[in-house]
């Protein structure tokens, strides 16, 4: 019991001291921004050595080692071998979770420029990028541009978007050098995150603004990355309040251009020994390029247009967290968030309003409470086009939950067992109750091994909900009574939420001080999956419509696994090394329409990441990424193998110049393709850029 | 007595060698640089000298007050317990528990706490940190560096001296003095 123990400890801790947010203690992370995480138990992890520092468990050695050590005069002392902290032995994770944890040291050695991209470092997460700004992502399979069974969450915020269920990437983005890490969860989380963390939960998490403090600036630009520039303040008010300010900008070019500012600010406010207060915010304005197929019923029928759309938005977030006494808290966050998306195919607006509160206590040494309730308001408003058309272009819709969890300590530092439910009430489909339970046992501090059954769904959307897609035109053909065929994607309203039961198993360990094994295995059944169903053709005057219509009617199963090492080769050398596995299969009954099974063949089935990062010397650092992707055979996407890499040089203490060359060994591949809205196929292109940045 | 049956059960299993095939690494037995840290820290407190008037009566406290990780305090106050400098029995306080003002004599900042701010003061309080380069920084004093897997001590002893304190000559001459 150890480990809640000191967990709980450290949480009074935390609360109590000032500017201190993130605290590593018996190998354990903790983050404000993830107090759910925290709380059960089974999400707290880590995926590297980290420089943090523990006492060896055995107390009475200890006091024998320095009673020693004390007795040796300061000569001797000045010549006993120690063991370096970043070597030091720590536990391994107790979470009962398969988690990955991208550090921001993570970011910067991989030379990513989008939080997209980072996401390519976890394994079981499979990124493929579509063209210049949109990717589909996913988690175990079930890819798509419209992939919408994994949940993102930045510093607590959904943006997990209610038009078509899934993550608009293209606006997603901070000054990556201030998020602190991106923990990705493979599997549900839907018990503690809700509806929708069905496959995934993806938390971005940024620093504190007291882990932000001086002046930071970088600019560079290159072939892809055409020019970008970030600039960050951080300062205090007080002792006890600190904030920063920072402004982004970009230009990036492929087939299409792709330009974002944004702006934004966080303040952390420790308001008494037990209060503390963080308030934060973004707004963001810019334009992304698409070609995209225009249906119409007369010649050419079909045409490429090249279309801008204009994107703009901003959030704040407030949350006050209140330690009660030792082992309680509670922690309330209340968000609005406002996005646009004026495209040529559909103008959206979406105003959310988002309040949850949780409440931690322990009733015993041996259980641990926590319980939690929310309310969010979504107001969209649509402008639809001949090609797009929602079926009310103006809603408003509800959403309440409650989730209640508990911990039961069953052998101190041993075993433990988590059981908790969500239950939800969403405009789409009713009531929904998404239980999990997990276990987790760790018979030495290096091994851990877990278990999970969990429950998730994801609801459905309003572009499902009746909404009409006009997606191409068939040229006329005798078939056809020499009429032209418009294809049309229909949304059916009341339809069923997607249901996935979900059964995992994992293990972890700890190797000569120096390898760290994570291994998790799954098996997936899901129900009610979205299927569509061609429609008897309609004669229209001018031309035939086929209509499509979607159904929930289709089930499947999937299994997988996952490895990530992490080896720490040499002190000036770390190796990290994933590999992810998954195969589908989705059925519907005989005599049912099975248009959609051919989605079991979106996701790779194998993928593999090995990464390298080399400090030459104090002032030089190399970093290598080699990755491969199996074949996508629903799109014909064969499998690829590329590498990235990264060369800093830092001349002086705070100025730190980088070259970092993307995609190098080949000179363009294709990712993915696009679903639904067809478009022309585009190759990512291997780039090169350059990079300054100045600290402070 | 469920749990009992529970912990009996993984005891038998861990003996038929089940825990054995998952290849449990033999525990290191080295010792940690922090273990090596806090002893320097009360050595450097017996090789500095504090001006009488700082402690209130002969029997009052030497105080080395921690601005640290919870677990480096606890490290701290294990090596500190019953120690002691020039006949003071040594108290180790947990500066953010502590109700300000707290006469300290040496405050120590772990490199997790380190921040400027820490260093603005202070008369006849010697201050020591690991935090990398801390001994060039302005009025920082000694820093306990870490160097070809031993410890060594680097010392700004211009800022000792205006703080007031002074270094015996036997430690100062092992010590890398910056200015």
């Amino acid at each position: 019991m150890l480990f809640c123990k000191s967990r709980l400890d450290f949480l009074v801790t935390f609360l109590k001291k000032q500017r201190i947010l993130t605290v590593f203690m018996n190998g354990l992370i903790f983050h404000d921004n993830i107090v759910k995480a925290a709380l059960i138990g089974c999400f707290v992890i880590y995926s590297h050595p980290l420089k943090s520092f523990e006492l060896p468990d055995d107390i009475d050695q200890l006091n024998q080692q320095q009673s020693e050590l004390l007795k040796l005069d300061i000569n001797d002392l000045l010549n006993v071998q120690v063991t370096s902290v970043s070597k030091k032995k720590q536990k391994v994770s107790r979470s009962a979770a398969a988690v990955f944890v991208i550090t921001q040291r993570d970011i910067k050695q991989s030379g990513v420029t989008s939080i997209a991209d980072a996401l390519r470092m976890a394994p079981g997460i499979n990124v493929a990028r579509i063209d210049d700004n949109e990717w589909a992502i996913s988690s175990r399979g079930a890819n798509g541009r419209f992939a919408n069974k994994l949940l993102v969450l930045i510093d607590g915020r959904s943006v997990y978007t209610p038009f078509f269920s899934g993550v608009n990437w293209d606006v997603q983005d901070t000054i990556l050098e201030d998020i602190a890490r991106i923990e990705v969860i493979r599997g549900p989380g839907a018990s503690l995150w809700g509806s929708n963390a069905v496959n995934g939960v993806i938390n971005i998490i940024t620093k504190s603004a007291t882990e932000t403090q001086g002046t930071y600036l970088s600019a560079g630009g290159g072939t892809m990355e055409k020019v970008f520039g970030s600039a960050r303040h951080g300062g205090k008010i007080n002792e006890n309040a600190h904030y920063r300010l920072y402004a982004k900008y970009f230009e990036r070019e492929m087939d299409n251009n792709w330009r974002m500012g944004r702006g934004g600010g966080r303040l952390d406010w420790q308001l008494s020994k037990t209060d503390e207060l963080t308030i934060q915010g973004d707004i963001y304005e810019g334009e992304t390029g698409d070609t995209i197929n225009l249906p119409s019923v007369q010649s050419p029928y079909n045409q490429f247009i090249n279309t801008h759309t204009q994107q703009s938005g901003g959030n704040i977030l407030l949350r006050w967290k209140k330690q009660i006494e030792p082992g309680q808290f509670t922690a309330l966050q209340i968000y609005f968030d406002y996005t646009e998306k004026d495209a040529f195919e559909l103008r959206q607006e979406h105003s959310t309003f988002d309040v949850d509160f949780q409440h931690h206590f322990s009733l015993n040494s041996e259980h641990n409470l926590t319980w939690g309730a929310g309310y969010r308001f979504i107001s969209d408003d649509m402008r639809a086009t001949f090609m797009i058309t929602p079926e009310e272009l103006q809603k408003d819709v509800h959403h309440f939950n409650f989730f209640i969890q508990e911990e039961w300590r069953i052998i101190e530092n041993e075993l433990s067992f988590t059981i908790g439910s969500k239950f939800e009430h969403n405009y789409f489909s009713g009531f929904e109750i998404q239980p999990s339970a997990r276990i987790v046992w760790q018979p030495h501090q290096e091994h851990s091994v877990w278990a999970s059954v969990s429950r998730a769904v994801r609801t459905s959307s309003r572009a499902e909900q009746g909404g009409v897609i006009n997606q191409q035109t068939i040229p006329p053909s005798p078939a056809s009574m020499n009429l032209p065929v418009l294809v049309s994607l229909t949304g059916s309203i009341g339809s069923a939420s997607e249901e996935l039961l979900a059964y995992e198993i994992g293990y972890r360990a700890e190797y000569w001080d120096q390898l760290f094994v994570d291994l998790s295995a799954f098996y997936f059944d899901y129900d009610n999956l979205r299927n569509f169903h061609p429609g008897a053709p309609e004669f229209a005057g001018t031309h035939l419509s086929q209509p499509i219509y979607l159904q929930t009617d289709m089930n499947g199963e999937s299994y997988g696994a996952e490895l990530a090492l992490s080896w720490q080769a040499m002190d000036n050398l770390r190796l990290n090394a994933t590999y992810s596995f998954v195969q589908i299969q989705y059925h519907t009954e005989n005599g049912r329409s099975n248009v959609s099974e051919d989605e079991e063949n979106q996701t790779p089935h194998h993928q593999f990441n090995i990464r390298s990062s080399l400090k030459i010397n104090s002032s030089w650092d190399w970093d290598m990424w080699l990755r491969y992707a199996d074949t996508v055979e629903d799109f014909d996407i064969p499998s690829y193998l590329t590498m990235d890499a990264r060369l800093a040089w830092k001349p002086v203490k705070n100025i730190e110049l980088s070259v970092i060359g993307q995609n190098l060994l080949d000179g363009k591949h294709p990712e993915f393709s696009k679903n639904f809205l067809l478009s022309r196929r585009t190759q990512i292109e291997r780039g090169v850029y350059g990079k300054v940045e100045w600290r402070f | 007595m469920a749990i009992l049956k529970i912990r009996q059960g993984i005891k038998a299993l861990s003996n038929i060698g089940l825990i054995a095939l998952l290849l449990l690494p033999m525990q290191a037995n080295g010792v940690l640089i922090e273990q090596v840290k806090t002893v320097f820290i009360v050595n450097i407190a017996k090789y500095t000298s504090w001006p009488d008037s700082d402690f209130s009566d002969k029997d009052s406290l030497f105080r080395i007050c921690v601005i640290a990780e919870p677990a480096m305090f606890k490290l701290i106050k294990i090596t500190t317990q019953g120690q002691t400098v020039n006949g003071r029995l040594i108290e180790a306080i947990d500066l953010s528990q502590a109700e300000p003002p707290v006469r300290c004599h040496i405050k120590f900042i772990s490199h997790a706490k380190y921040q400027p701010s820490l260093l603005k003061q202070t008369t006849s309080i010697l201050l020591i940190s690991d935090f990398e380069n801390f001994a060039r920084q302005p009025g920082a004093m000694i820093e306990l560096k870490e160097q070809d897997k031993r410890l060594k001590i680097v010392a700004n002893y211009d800022n000792v001296l205006k703080a007031g304190l002074s270094i015996r000559a036997a430690l100062l001459s092992l010590v890398e003095i910056v200015k």
